[in-house]
C-alpha cells in the first residue's frame, strides 16, 4: 500500500448552481483500504460531492481519478462510474420499496444476471443458470451485513423498517465487489444501539479490502469507523487530518461545533 | 367412535379443479350468448341487474374466494381460458360478424400488451400508440401487395416498429413524462398526416382496399374451413390466426417480466437512481424497452390489414392511441392479463351497445376521466405497485 | 401579414397553455377544446340574438354592433365557465396525483367537450360558418396588403398581451401568481392562497383560449368541431419553444410557428399538406432538443 498513490484522487472540484457555490475547490485523496470520514453541517456539500463523483450531476470543473483508471470520473455516467469499482449507498434511502430484499441486493450487481434480450426467448437455460448465481451472491452480500434479514429474503422492503433498510442499502453495495464505497450518513436516524452495529458492519466492510468514503453528522460514529477525516463548510474543505487533530482544530471549532467541542473529549476510538 | 367418510374416488382437488374449467368455460359460453342475443334496453337493464349483483356482499365473497383459487392455479385458468376461447367460435354459433368483432379485439389487445410495456413497465405515456400501429399496418400491406407473403411481411412489420419504437426511445431519454407525452402525441399527428398526404406510397385518403387474402398451407383464409359435420365462416380463420397471435404476444411478455429484465423494469421505476447507479445503462435500456413494446403494433398492424382487407388514415387516428390507452389503464398497469381483457372489454363494448352510437366516444372520454379520477389502478391492480405513484 | 395574424393566435393559445403549466403544473390538452367551447357558445348567442348576423359590424346601428360585441365576449365567458367546470370536475379531485393523470384526464375532458358539442349542438357535425362581422375591405401600406381582419386579429392579440403582461407584472395578483409559479411552497407559507390562485388562473387561461377561439373564428369565418385538437398541438409547440411556463417565450415561440406555417404553405409545392407537419416536427425536434425551450436553461441533471 503506497501511501504516495492513492486509489482516489480528488482534484479541485467545483458545482455551483446558480449563484450558489455547493462545491468549491474541493481536494481529497482516499489510501487503498483506509476510511475517511467526511463531516460538517448540513449543506456544507458532503452530498453533492457524493452526487458529483457517482456522476449524478455533472461538475463545473475538477478531476476524480481512481487508480489503474485514465478517465477522469466527473465525465463518466453512474452506470460507468459503477462499473470501475465504486458502489454507493444514499442520505435518502433509495430503495425499490414494492420489491423484496433479495430484489432489491441484486440490483447491486445486475451484470451479473443480465443477458441479451434475444437470449431470454432462445436459451432459457443461460438466464436461470445467470438468475440462480446473482442470488447466491446477493444472499451472501445479505448474510454478511445483516443476517437477520437474510432469513426472510422474500419480505417486501416497503414494510421494514428504516435501520433494516439501510442494511440492505449496504448489501447491495458490496454484492458488486467494488474497490470503493461511498456510504452517505449510514447512522442517520438511528438509536444507539442501532448506530453500533451499522459502525460494526462497516469495519467489517473494510476488513473485506474495500475502501470507504463515509459522510456521517456523529462525531463519535465517524471517530470509530474512520482513520482520517476531512471537514467541509459551504462547500470548501475547512480541515483534514485524524480525529484528536480535528477535535482541537479552531475553524472546525467554531464553524461546525461551536463552542462545545469539549463533549468530543468523551468519544474513545 | 367417529364414523369413517367414504372415500371420494376423485380426489377434492381433482374435483375443484373440474369444477374451475367448466365454470370458466360455461363464463365464455354466457358471454357469446351475450354477446349474440342481448339487445338495446334490454342489454343495458340486464348489465345493470349484473353490476348490481355484483355489489352485493354475497357475491363479493363468492369473488373472493373464486380469484383466491384461480391465483393458486394460473395455469389451470390460463389453459381454461385458451380452451375457452378456442371453442368461441361455436359457442358464437358460427356468427360472422360477432367472430370478426373478437379478432379485432383480440388485435387490440395485443395493442395493449404493447403499450402495457411502455406505459406500464416503465412508465412511459405513449399518445402516438396508434402511429405505430400505422406504420406496421402500412409496411406489412405493401409488403403483399408487392407479392411477398403475409408470413414474411408481418415480421418485417413488426422489426419496422421496433426500428421506428427505437428511435421513439430515444427520445424519451431526453425528455421527461409531460415532454415525453406532447412527443408521442406529435409522433401519432406526423404518421397520421404523412400516411394521407404521401399518396404515392399510401394512396392518401383513400386508403388500400383490396389487401390479399392470407393462405396457411394452401387454405385462403377467405374460405370457410369445412370440418366435415360443419362449415365455419370464413372469418375464423383470422380468428383462429389472431388467437394465436395474442397467445404468443402474452407469454412473450410475461416471458419477459419473469426475468431479469422484468425486475429491473420494477427497479426503474419505484428507484430509477439506484438502478443506475448500480450498472444499469439507463438510456440504453429505455430505448430497448420501447422499442420492445413497439413491435406489438407491428403484429397487430398487419393483422388489422389483412383481417379487414381495407386500411386508411381513419384508422390510426389520435382516437385509436387513447383507446389503447384507456384499455392499459382500465385493467391495471402492468398487467398482461389485465390488457387483454380491458383491450377486448373496451372493443366489444362499443359494439355491443351500438344503439348508444354517435355518443360512443362522448362517453369513451367520460369514461376515461371518471377511472383516472377514481381508479387509476384499473380493475386489477398490483398489489407490489403500491409503493409507486402512478 | 398572414403569418403574423395565425403568431397571434397561436401566441393567445400558448400564453394560455404557459400559464396551464406554470402556475397550475398540469400539460392541459384540452386548450383547444375550451376554446373550441368557447366558440360554439359565441356562435350560439349570435343564432339566437341575431339569427345569424353575418353581416359586416361597422354598416350597422349601434346596438346591433353592441349585440354582436356581446355574443363574442358571452363566447370568452362561456370559455371561462366551461374551464371552470371542467376543473371542479376533473383537475381539483387530482391535483394532488402525479401530473401525468393529470395529462391523461385533460385528454379525456377534451373528448367530452368535443363530443359534447358534436352531439348536442344542432348540426354540430359540420362545420358553421361564424358570423363575419369584420369587414373585408383591406389597405395597402407599402406593397403589403393588409386586410382588417389581419388588424383586428393582431390588434386584440397584442393588447391581450399587453393587458396580461401589466396583470403579471403590476397587480398584486399577478405577484400572488408570479409566486406560485416560482415556488409553490413558498408561495403557501408566505399566506397566498394556491387554491385561490389556481382557480383564477384557470378561468383567466380558459377566458384566453376562448378568446383565442374567437379570434380563429373571426378570421376564418368557419368553425367546427374538431378545430381544437390542432390549436392544442400548435400551441403547445409555440409553448414548448419558448419554454413552457415562460410568457415572454410563448410569444416567441408563437411567432415562429406562425411563421413555419407560412413559410411551408408558401414555398413548398402543394406545402400547405405539409405545413401541419413542419410544425409537428418542429415539436418533437425541440423536446428531444432542447426541453426546456430554446430560451430555457439546459438541464444539468443526467439520469
Amino acid at each position: 500500500m503506497k501511501a504516495d498513490s492513492p486509489l482516489l484522487q480528488i482534484t479541485d472540484v467545483n458545482k455551483a448552481f446558480g449563484g450558489l457555490h455547493a462545491v468549491s475547490n474541493i481536494n481529497l485523496h482516499l489510501n487503498q483500504g483506509e476510511t475517511l470520514g467526511i463531516i460538517g453541517p448540513n449543506g456544507s456539500g458532503k452530498t453533492t460531492l457524493f452526487n458529483l463523483i457517482t456522476g449524478l450531476i455533472r461538475a463545473d470543473s475538477g478531476e476524480v481519478r481512481v487508480a489503474g483508471e485514465d478517465t477522469n470520473l466527473l465525465h463518466m455516467r453512474p452506470w460507468e462510474v459503477f462499473s470501475i469499482g465504486i458502489s454507493r449507498t444514499f442520505q435518502n434511502v433509495r430503495l425499490a420499496l414494492g420489491q423484496t430484499v433479495l430484489e432489491n441486493v441484486m440490483v447491486g450487481d445486475y451484470r451479473e444476471s443480465r443477458t441479451s434480450w434475444w437470449t431470454v426467448l432462445v436459451r432459457p437455460g443461460i438466464v436461470s443458470l445467470r438468475d440462480a448465481k446473482m442470488k447466491d451472491k446477493a444472499m451472501e452480500a445479505l448474510r454478511f451485513v445483516a443476517p437477520a434479514l437474510a432469513n426472510t429474503p422474500h419480505r417486501m422492503t416497503g414494510e421494514l423498517s428504516y435501520a433494516d433498510r439501510r442494511r440492505i442499502e449496504l448489501a447491495r453495495a458490496i454484492v458488486g465487489s467494488p474497490r470503493i464505497m461511498l456510504i452517505d450518513e449510514p447512522a442517520a436516524g438511528m438509536n444507539a444501539r442501532e448506530t453500533d452495529e451499522i459502525g460494526e458492519d462497516i469495519r467489517k466492510i473494510r476488513a473485506r479490502g474495500i475502501s470507504i468514503l463515509v459522510i456521517e453528522h456523529k462525531m463519535k460514529f465517524v471517530a470509530s469507523v474512520a482513520s482520517r477525516i476531512a471537514v467541509l463548510n459551504f462547500g470548501r474543505k475547512i480541515a483534514e487530518g485524524s480525529y484528536e487533530e480535528i477535535r482541537t482544530n479552531p475553524d472546525v471549532l467554531t464553524s461546525y461545533l461551536g463552542r462545545k467541542g469539549d463533549h468530543l473529549a468523551e468519544v474513545k476510538h | 367412535m367417529s364414523v369413517q367418510p367414504v372415500s371420494n374416488p376423485v380426489p377434492p382437488l381433482i374435483s375443484r379443479g373440474i369444477l374451475v374449467f367448466l365454470a370458466i368455460l360455461s363464463a365464455f359460453a354466457l358471454f357469446a350468448l351475450f354477446l349474440l342475443k342481448a339487445e338495446g334496453w334490454g342489454l343495458l337493464a340486464a348489465a345493470i341487474a349484473l353490476i348490481a349483483l355484483l355489489a352485493l356482499p354475497i357475491a363479493r365473497n363468492v369473488m373472493s374466494v373464486v380469484i383466491e383459487f384461480i391465483r393458486t392455479r394460473p395455469i389451470l385458468t390460463v389453459i381454461s381460458c385458451f380452451v375457452g376461447a378456442l371453442l368461441f367460435p361455436f359457442f358464437l354459433a358460427n356468427d360472422g360478424y360477432w367472430i370478426h368483432v373478437l379478432s379485432i379485439a383480440m388485435i387490440f389487445s395485443i395493442m395493449a400488451i404493447g403499450l402495457n410495456v411502455h406505459l406500464g413497465e416503465i412508465g412511459l405515456v405513449n399518445l402516438g400508440y396508434a402511429g405505430l400501429f400505422a406504420i406496421g399496418a402500412y409496411t406489412a400491406t405493401l409488403f403483399t401487395q408487392a407479392g411477398y407473403s403475409f408470413w414474411l411481411a408481418t415480421p418485417l412489420a413488426m422489426t419496422m416498429c421496433w426500428l421506428v419504437g427505437g428511435l421513439l426511445g430515444a427520445c424519451s431519454v431526453r425528455t421527461t413524462g409531460d415532454y415525453f407525452a406532447l412527443v408521442t402525441l406529435g409522433f401519432g399527428l406526423i404518421v397520421q398526416q404523412l400516411i394521407i398526404n404521401l399518396t404515392w406510397l399510401t394512396q392518401g385518403n383513400n386508403g388500400i382496399t383490396n389487401i390479399a387474402a392470407v393462405t396457411i398451407f394452401g387454405h385462403s383464409s377467405k374460405s370457410p374451413i369445412n370440418l366435415g359435420f360443419m362449415q365455419l365462416a370464413p372469418q375464423v380463420n383470422f380468428y383462429y390466426i389472431c388467437l394465436a397471435a395474442l397467445t404468443a404476444s402474452a407469454l412473450l411478455a410475461a416471458r419477459y417480466q419473469s426475468v431479469w429484465i422484468g425486475r429491473m423494469w420494477t427497479a426503474l421505476r419505484q428507484d430509477s437512481i439506484g438502478v443506475a447507479s448500480f450498472g444499469l445503462n439507463v438510456p440504453y435500456f429505455k430505448v430497448q424497452t420501447v422499442a420492445f413494446g413497439s413491435m406489438f403494433a407491428g403484429l397487430a398492424g398487419s393483422l388489422f390489414a389483412h383481417e379487414i382487407g381495407f386500411i386508411s388514415p381513419d384508422d390510426f387516428s389520435l382516437l385509436q392511441s387513447i383507446e389503447v390507452l384507456a384499455a392499459v389503464i382500465l385493467g391495471g398497469m402492468g398487467n398482461i392479463v389485465g390488457a387483454i381483457i380491458g383491450g377486448i372489454l373496451l372493443f366489444v363494448a362499443p359494439e355491443k351497445l351500438r344503439f348508444v352510437g354517435d355518443y360512443r366516444l362522448l362517453i369513451y372520454g367520460g369514461l376515461l376521466v371518471i377511472l383516472l379520477i377514481y381508479r387509476p389502478r384499473g380493475l386489477f391492480p398490483d398489489p407490489r405497485r403500491r409503493y409507486e405513484k402512478f | 401579414m398572414n403569418a403574423l395574424a395565425l403568431s397571434a393566435i397561436y401566441a393567445l393559445i400558448a400564453i394560455g397553455i404557459s400559464l396551464f403549466f406554470g402556475v397550475i403544473g398540469i400539460v392541459n390538452l384540452a386548450h383547444g377544446e375550451i376554446a373550441t367551447l368557447g366558440v360554439f357558445v359565441s356562435l350560439a348567442v349570435f343564432q339566437l340574438l341575431l339569427g345569424g348576423g353575418a353581416v359586416d359590424i361597422t354598416t350597422v346601428s349601434f346596438s346591433v354592433a353592441a349585440a354582436n360585441l356581446a355574443a363574442l365576449a358571452a363566447g370568452i365567458a362561456g370559455a371561462a365557465v366551461g374551464g371552470l367546470f371542467f376543473y371542479r370536475l376533473a383537475f381539483y379531485p387530482l391535483r394532488d396525483a402525479p401530473p401525468i393523470i393529470g395529462l391523461l384526464c385533460s385528454v379525456g375532458v377534451g373528448f367530452i367537450i368535443r363530443e359534447s358539442i358534436l352531439n348536442f349542438y344542432p348540426d354540430g357535425r359540420n362545420p358553421q360558418p361564424f358570423p363575419a362581422i369584420i369587414p373585408p375591405d383591406l389597405i395597402q401600406i407599402g406593397g403589403v396588403i393588409i386586410q382588417y381582419k389581419h388588424i383586428v386579429v393582431i390588434g386584440v392579440a397584442v393588447l391581450t398581451m399587453l393587458l396580461l403582461a401589466y396583470c403579471v407584472e403590476r397587480t398584486k395578483f399577478g405577484r400572488a401568481m408570479r409566486s406560485v409559479l416560482n415556488d409553490r411552497e413558498v408561495a403557501r407559507s408566505l399566506g397566498v392562497s394556491v387554491i385561490a390562485v389556481t382557480v383564477a388562473v384557470f378561468a383567466l387561461g380558459s377566458a384566453v383560449a376562448g378568446l383565442a377561439g374567437v379570434m380563429n373564428a373571426l378570421y376564418y369565418n368557419i368553425v367546427q368541431s374538431d378545430m381544437g385538437t390542432l390549436l392544442t398541438v400548435k400551441g403547445f409547440t409555440a409553448a414548448v419553444i419558448g419554454g413552457l411556463g415562460n410568457f415572454y417565450g410563448a410569444l416567441l415561440g408563437a411567432l415562429l410557428v406562425g411563421f413555419i406555417e407560412a413559410l411551408t404553405s408558401g414555398f413548398l409545392p402543394s406545402g400547405s399538406a405539409y405545413k401541419d407537419i413542419a410544425v409537428f416536427g418542429v415539436l418533437i425536434a425541440i423536446l428531444v432538443v432542447r426541453p426546456n425551450g430554446l430560451i430555457g436553461r439546459p438541464i444539468s441533471e443526467r439520469v
